[in-house]
């Protein structure tokens, strides 16, 4: 095996976990998931001698992961179907998931995506404030208001929810 | 760095805040803040769970066999052009080092497009093929000594004058030709042999079964 392909190994081991989340929280579909992977480690295969430094790795992948799922919509206008979102839900529950975990994910999904992808890359990536701010290609302080915004956000989704319920439920 | 600020960066980030206070730091709070950090802590902890959702299994095995199907068929991709493209060099190599070829080839099909003209024994008057040489105002320093057939021909394009002679009782073609010919080329495919030289202004091209007839039809019309 080459050095090239350790390399890659090396990589494909270390970020397919935070990779696969990510792209599910970007696009909300499972099998879409694993395809943005699998471009975004094509891509990165292709160009791995652009990676100067291990340590930038993970923002790398995560700015070729954005890249490949922007070229996806630039391929094909893809058919829009909308699916539900307690469908979509119920693909990433386990029988291990409490409550609290799937109020919090529904309220994830309810987020604008400018506030979730922020989020998601934090959260999920370990990235910094200015690391998320390269990959998005978007202000450092932006950055810092929409992560802001999105756990304002969030918190203000958590606390409507049982009023919401008890309204549903009568 | 304002106190608006900073309490800005804390809420966007608020696990780098939590990392960043020391001991110190946080017995030094007082009981509502210290219920506020626990409870970020908290919220943070649920966010993180809520975000990991299950991974396939496969994927990494996945991601690592498509790779590898790539670069196979990348290598066999570069192979196939690497190949072709040796192949046309070669293909072009040997078309270039044969330049006479085209005429070459005309030459040859007009034989075999007048190959019953090969039948023939008997001879021609000396005058008759002086004839047919002045109609195209070709001089040859000797005529072959036997000539069976002398006419104006078309070939490649252009008329020329096609004897055919007969030499230790084997008949020999004679192309002579206005068309330029560079240089002295042999030439053949299964059954024929050939030759092409200049001569003075014009081309002459002998094909015969073989080549000892062709050199023997040159010594003849050449000094």
């Amino acid at each position: 095996m080459s050095i090239q392909d350790q390399q890659f190994e090396s990589l494909v081991k270390s970020f397919y976990q935070p990779l696969y989340r990510y792209a599910y929280w970007k696009c909300k579909n499972r099998p879409l998931a694993e395809d943005l992977v699998q471009e975004t480690f094509t891509r990165a295969w292709k160009n791995l001698s652009q990676l100067k430094d291990v340590k930038a790795a993970k923002p790398w992948l995560f700015t070729i992961l954005n890249r490949e799922n922007a070229r996806r919509f630039e391929r094909k206008q893809l058919p829009i179907v909308e699916l539900s979102e307690e469908w979509q839900l119920e693909q990433i529950a386990d029988g291990k998931d409490d409550l609290q975990k799937m109020m919090i994910r529904r309220a994830i999904f309810n987020l604008p995506d400018q506030f979730r992808e922020p989020l998601a890359l934090q959260i999920i990536g370990g990235l910094s404030t200015n690391e998320i701010a390269e990959v998005m290609d978007i202000n450092q302080n932006t950055v810092s208001t929409r992560l802001f915004r999105a756990r304002a956000e969030l918190k203000q989704q958590l606390t409507e929810v049982p009023t919401n319920r008890g309204k549903h439920n009568g | 760095m304002d106190e608006l600020e900073k309490r800005r960066r804390q809420l966007a980030d608020p696990n780098s805040h939590i990392d960043s206070l020391g001991d110190a730091s946080i017995e030094s709070l007082n009981e509502t803040e210290l219920a506020q950090l626990k409870a970020n802590q908290a919220f943070e902890n649920q966010l993180s769970a809520a975000f990991n959702i299950e991974v396939p299994e496969a994927l990494p095995e996945k991601v690592l066999l498509n790779q590898r199907l790539r670069k196979r068929r990348n290598r066999l991709v570069n192979w196939s052009v690497a190949a072709s493209m040796a192949f046309a060099s070669l293909m072009s190599l040997h078309w270039l080092s044969r330049p006479d070829l085209p005429l070459s080839q005309h030459a040859l099909n007009h034989v075999y497009h007048e190959l019953e003209l090969l039948q023939i024994s008997d001879a021609i008057a000396p005058d008759q093929v002086l004839d047919e040489l002045a109609k195209l105002n070709i001089h040859l320093p000797l005529l072959p000594e036997k000539v069976t057939s002398a006419s104006i021909c078309g070939m490649a394009g252009e008329r020329v004058v096609h004897l055919v002679a007969e030499i230790r009782g084997q008949p020999v073609t004679l192309l002579i030709t206005h068309l330029p010919i560079e240089k002295t080329i042999r030439f053949g495919d299964e059954r024929f042999i050939g030759k092409m030289q200049k001569f003075a202004r014009q081309g002459l091209i002998a094909i015969a079964e073989d080549q000892r007839l062709v050199d023997s039809l040159f010594e003849q019309i050449i000094i």
